[in-house]
């Protein structure tokens, strides 16, 4: 493959062990949908019919199919008929097919053209099984696929090749069983392999037998492509409640276990993978053969949104039990430019260490007004980012952009140098954009600056942030661009209507629906980059109220969970110190951490299996010691001295924190944390939890530091509010979000699902100043109400400023009798109006007068 | 067993450029060249945890008009180890050079850490095949074959970095033995072996993927 040849096309087959489970159905649809997502794209979608002893497809596909001049065409097994008697007739063909990008001479010798049935859907073309003549039969049955592999099997990889280099999306409808046929469907061909099954033992049973067998040949092949297996539970009927349950649970439970075993997972979960991905029995689909996605409407109990979901699911998904939350992410990268550049402070500001803190770069066309006495579209994105990252960071953020006239294109040398200068870049991707070249030349100067500014990535994280306002193609950027803009996070301002596949861009003014899309992904972008600054350290220490503490070097078994409390404790305001690289000398080494340790109201200790080393002139000795001692060190100075001024508390605290059973990997290194875990001045002002989960050891840090927050509170940060609805409600509570935020709160959503949603549940309400329930389809208020009079534990006793349950449509007789004394209640049936929050909001506004808000 | 500043400085001094080479099979697939790379960037990213400027050779990125064959045995003396991409196609005849880099990274090993129960050698199962050489058999291996059959963004997932991270324990001990042992780079005395570590490997061709064999 050259360098300007796209990607090779994913080929996808789909495999049932029975026959009835709707396969060739399920492939006409993927067909259609794949078609239509793809339909700007230079290449297409192939489907291939390899069900060669029962062929069906071309019945999804008539009018195109039995069109006459595609009647005659011949198919798949003519295709290799044909191809091995060329191969027979000319001995030195074979060698040359094999051969790297032999494909080229396969489709000049076999055109693959003369076999498709072009554009049987949008975007679609098509292979038939064969040429339905009298004699297909007996082609089938004569066909000898053991020979023609034994002879020639390594072509088979060619004419894979060929039609991955040809389309994007290749779907082949396998052959069921065990036979020759569905071995080169299931094993050679695809790099995913969907498993269509209905509820039945055989059909169970026979895809995970298969799966199996087709992973394990794929390890032991010289292909190196993957094999992702994704399950597609088929014909499932849901008027049978108990049963569907039951099946439920066995199908999830044995694609689970089977997972773990041919990937060699420590751990596997597809509930949610299940809870979206199964096909509803439909008796009108049994009769004919109807493409679901051209027939109906895609509402919540159809077939065709049953097919989008799973469909959505197999081509952005690397694997069933892929993060849902990762769909619309880019692939990562890795990075691959250390972080050394030193932090030089040019003036006070968000970013310490630039003089700029964030460039938009945008193409000027893009801000063009489209209705007078509208704002253009960047100047509205530039402002609400601006306010947003303004509320999150408590200051005001040196945005700028080059505000040019659409063909001023001398590019200034003060352009560059402010470039140069500037932390954080935020391209505003549109077609105009990509064909600028101004635009790119900003992108380019930037990228060449960031990189003996700091790097592109810093831990991993790209300093530009790509705001994609329209799809544009990187096709034809130079590889370096591409390869920048692709390994950035994206934030899409637009969505592509599912039936006509045309883009829609969130324009504010389009009405409140497209105003709340187009907050909710400034909030993104301004999160990440909050997140981002906050994470490097990068915020000014000059802001006020910043509580130190010491997360002390942990041996690398541990290092995760020293990333995730760090990580917790950055999220919520913490400075965490050692921010730099400590020295690998003893003696610089106990310097740097006596002094970072001054800083500190608290230091964590996590006490591993590994031991980690550091030399000094004659001796080797163990970082996790050094820390340990200097922290206890310092314990004892604060101790004498609290006790001096008849303090109750010290100004400094230890948390040591050690897995449960620990045991060390030598000897040497056994004997100190039998020293931590038996003598009892470890304990003199330190804590050690042994054996607490990692999720309690955050709340006891927290807790511990509940009281320093108390110290520290830094006023004018907005105030928050946790609006708790459920899934269900988010579109219904979209436009009271959407006013909460106008009005300049803070608003916490429920996390997506999973265990994040109660860790996440945990946390915003730890962090929120005021709770407010919406009640709209799901009944769950008063649940929610109870869950409510618990949390004082995880507030540590700080009292919430309001609690309100907001009640909306639909109108029902136990929504107009609902009473609590817990909670304001406010009842509004109709569209959402300022006025109907307007109680709860005078209720948040006077108490925050009278208690004062925690800063964090 | 960090690698400390003072053995990072000694390994310089005595010659070391890269803390391991890459050896893969040099054809054009998308997938084997892609899986060397994504290899080389974990390698380098966690290694970036404990000391400043890790270095991992792989030969993709060689300037036009270099030598070639010089640059890859000078970088593979000046290598502390080497990680093999380990598949049919690396022991196969056609692709010589990956014979002849084990072997030669194999002489190395005896020349810098004579009678240690450490290899130099960090073989990648990337597949597994049937027949595997004896030179590969006897030397302690990491296989990702499974973790790359999880999709095209398998080096993301935890696995692949628990594997790489493996990866680097034993690249770290070999720098601390290597350097303990005192043992230099000494490439000019150095005599690249001629002949391939797997020559009396047969490839043997995988069945066919069928379960019937009843035409």
């Amino acid at each position: 493959m050259t360098k300007e040849e796209p990607p090779p096309g994913a080929i996808i087959t789909f495999y049932s062990y029975k026959g009835g489970t709707g396969r060739s159905m399920a492939v006409a649809n993927a067909a259609c949908w794949l078609g239509r997502k793809i339909s700007t794209s230079s290449r297409k979608v192939l489907v291939m019919d390899w069900d060669l002893e029962a062929p069906g497809l071309h019945r999804f596909f008539a009018p195109q199919a039995d069109h006459p001049e595609n009647v005659d065409r011949p198919g798949i097994v003519n295709y290799f008929d044909r191809l091995q008697k060329k191969l027979i007739r000319d001995q030195g063909l074979y060698a040359e097919l094999v051969a790297e990008e032999g494909w080229k001479t396969l489709d000049r010798e076999l055109p693959l053209d003369d076999y498709l049935i072009s554009d049987v859907l949008t975007g679609v073309d098509f292979i038939k099984a064969g040429e339905f003549n009298a004699s297909y039969a007996e082609l089938v049955s004569t066909f000898n696929w053991v020979e023609f592999y034994s002879q020639f099997g390594n072509v088979i990889e060619t004419f894979r090749n060929l039609i991955a280099s040809k389309y994007d999306y290749c779907l082949i409808d396998s052959r069921t069983g065990f036979t020759d046929i569905s071995g080169i469907c299931t094993m050679l061909m695809p790099e995913k392999l969907v498993m269509v099954f209905t509820p039945s033992r055989q059909s169970l049973s026979g895809v995970i037998d298969l799966a199996v067998r087709a992973t394990a040949y794929r390890r032991a092949s010289g292909d190196f492509r993957p094999l992702s297996v994704f399950p597609l539970p088929s014909r499932i009927e849901n008027a049978e409640l108990s049963l569907k349950k039951d099946w439920r649970e066995r199908y999830q439970t044995e694609f689970e276990g089977a997972f773990r075993s041919i990937y060699q997972l420590e751990k596997c979960e597809l509930s949610d993978y299940f809870d979206e991905v199964q096909l509803p029995h439909m008796a009108y689909y049994a009769y004919g053969e109807s493409i679901a996605l051209l027939e109906e409407r895609s509402d919540a109990l159809s077939l065709s949104r049953a097919y989008e979901n799973f469909f959505q699911r197999l081509i952005e998904l690397d694997f069933p039990w892929d993060k849902q939350d990762d769909i619309w992410d880019m692939p990562e990268k890795v990075q691959t430019e250390p972080y050394t550049a030193p932090i030089v402070r040019h003036h006070k500001g968000v970013l310490t260490n630039f003089a700029e803190d964030i460039f938009i770069s945008y193409a000027p066309d893009d801000n063009a007004s489209l209705t007078s006495g509208y704002k253009g579209w960047i100047d509205a994105f530039n402002e609400s980012l601006a306010t947003r990252l303004t509320q999150l960071l408590g200051e005001q953020p040196r945005i700028w952009r080059d505000k040019r006239l659409p063909g001023n294109e001398v590019f200034s040398e003060t352009l560059i140098l402010r470039l140069s200068q500037t932390g954080f870049l935020v391209t505003i991707i549109s077609p105009t954009y990509i064909k600028s070249s101004w635009c790119l030349k900003e992108l380019k100067e930037f990228y060449r600056h960031a990189i003996h500014s700091g790097g592109i990535k810093i831990n991993n994280k790209s300093r530009i942030f790509s705001v994609v306002k329209s799809p544009a193609e990187y096709d034809d950027l130079p590889p370096d661009l591409r390869e920048v803009l692709e390994s950035s996070l994206t934030y899409k301002f637009y969505e592509t209507d599912k039936l006509t596949g045309r883009v829609r861009e969130y324009w504010p003014e389009l009405g409140l629906d497209y105003k709340r899309k187009f907050l909710e992904t400034v909030e993104d972008l301004a999160q990440d980059i909050k997140e981002f600054i906050k994470s490097q350290q990068l915020i000014s220490s000059d802001l006020g109220g910043e509580i130190n503490i010491f997360l002390a070097e942990a041996t690398p078994d541990l290092s995760e969970e020293r990333n995730e409390i760090k990580r917790t404790l950055q999220l919520h305001g913490y400075r965490i110190l050692p921010d730099e690289n400590l020295p690998f000398e003893a003696s610089a080494f106990e310097e740097a951490v006596r002094r970072y340790l001054d800083q500190s109201v608290l230091s964590i200790h996590l006490i591993g299996a590994d031991n980690t080393v550091i030399r000094d002139e004659s001796h080797i000795r163990s970082v996790l010691n050094i820390q340990h001692e200097l922290a206890a060190e310092r314990a004892r100075i604060q101790h004498e001295l609290a006790m001096r001024r008849g303090d109750r508390d010290a100004a400094f605290s230890r948390l040591i924190w050690m897995p449960e059973g620990l045991q060390a990997r030598t000897p040497a290194y056994q004997e100190f944390i039998a020293y931590l875990q038996n003598d009892p001045s470890v304990y003199e002002g330190a804590e050690v939890l042994s054996g607490t989960s990692m999720e309690d050891f955050k709340t006891i840090i927290h807790e511990k530091l509940g009281y320093r927050r108390q110290e520290s509170t830094v006023d004018g940060r907005p105030k928050r509010i946790y609006l708790i609805c459920d899934k269900q409600d988010i579109d219904a509570a979209a436009p009271l979000q959407a006013y909460l935020t106008e009005q300049r709160y803070e608003v916490f959503l429920p996390f997506g699902g999973g265990s994040e949603l109660l860790s996440g549940h945990k946390e915003h309400l730890r962090l929120c100043d005021a709770v407010l329930i919406f009640y709209g389809r799901a009944n769950t208020a008063e649940w929610k109400l109870r869950d409510l009079r618990k949390i004082d534990v995880i507030r540590a006793g700080r009292p919430l400023l309001a609690k309100g349950v907001y009640i909306s449509g639909p109108e029902t007789e136990h929504k107009k009798a609902f009473h609590t004394a817990d909670a304001l209640v406010m009842k509004n049936f109709s569209e959402f109006s300022p006025e109907s929050i307007t109680p709860f909001l005078e209720q948040l506004e006077k108490a925050s007068t009278e208690i004062p808000i925690q800063g964090t | 067993m960090a690698i400390t500043p003072e053995i990072e400085q000694w390994l310089k001094d005595a010659g070391y450029e890269y803390h391991c080479f890459i050896s893969y099979p040099r054809v054009r697939n998308n997938y084997l060249v892609e899986c060397a790379k994504r290899v080389k960037d974990a390698i380098e990213n966690d290694l970036a945890l404990s000391i400043n400027s890790p270095s991992v050779f792989l030969d993709d990125s060689i300037p036009g008009g270099t030598l070639w064959e010089t640059k890859i045995k000078t970088a593979l003396c000046r290598s502390v180890t080497m990680a093999a991409l380990c598949a049919g196609i690396y022991y196969h005849p056609a692709h010589k050079w990956c014979g002849l880099e084990w072997a030669a990274m194999d002489d190395l090993c005896e020349s810098r850490l004579p009678g240690s129960e450490y290899r130099t050698i960090i073989p990648l199962i990337v597949r597994v095949e049937s027949s595997i050489p004896e030179a590969v058999l006897k030397t302690q291996w990491i296989d990702i074959s499974s973790l790359t059959l999880q999709g095209r963004r398998y080096y993301t997932t935890k696995e692949f970095r628990i594997r790489i991270r493996e990866v680097v324990n034993h690249i770290e001990r070999i720098a601390v033995a290597i350097a303990s042992k005192r043992a230099r780079t000494d490439c000019q005395q150095f005599q690249f072996p001629s002949t391939s570590a797997f020559s009396n490997w047969q490839p043997v061709k995988q069945a066919a993927p069928f379960y019937r064999n009843d035409k």
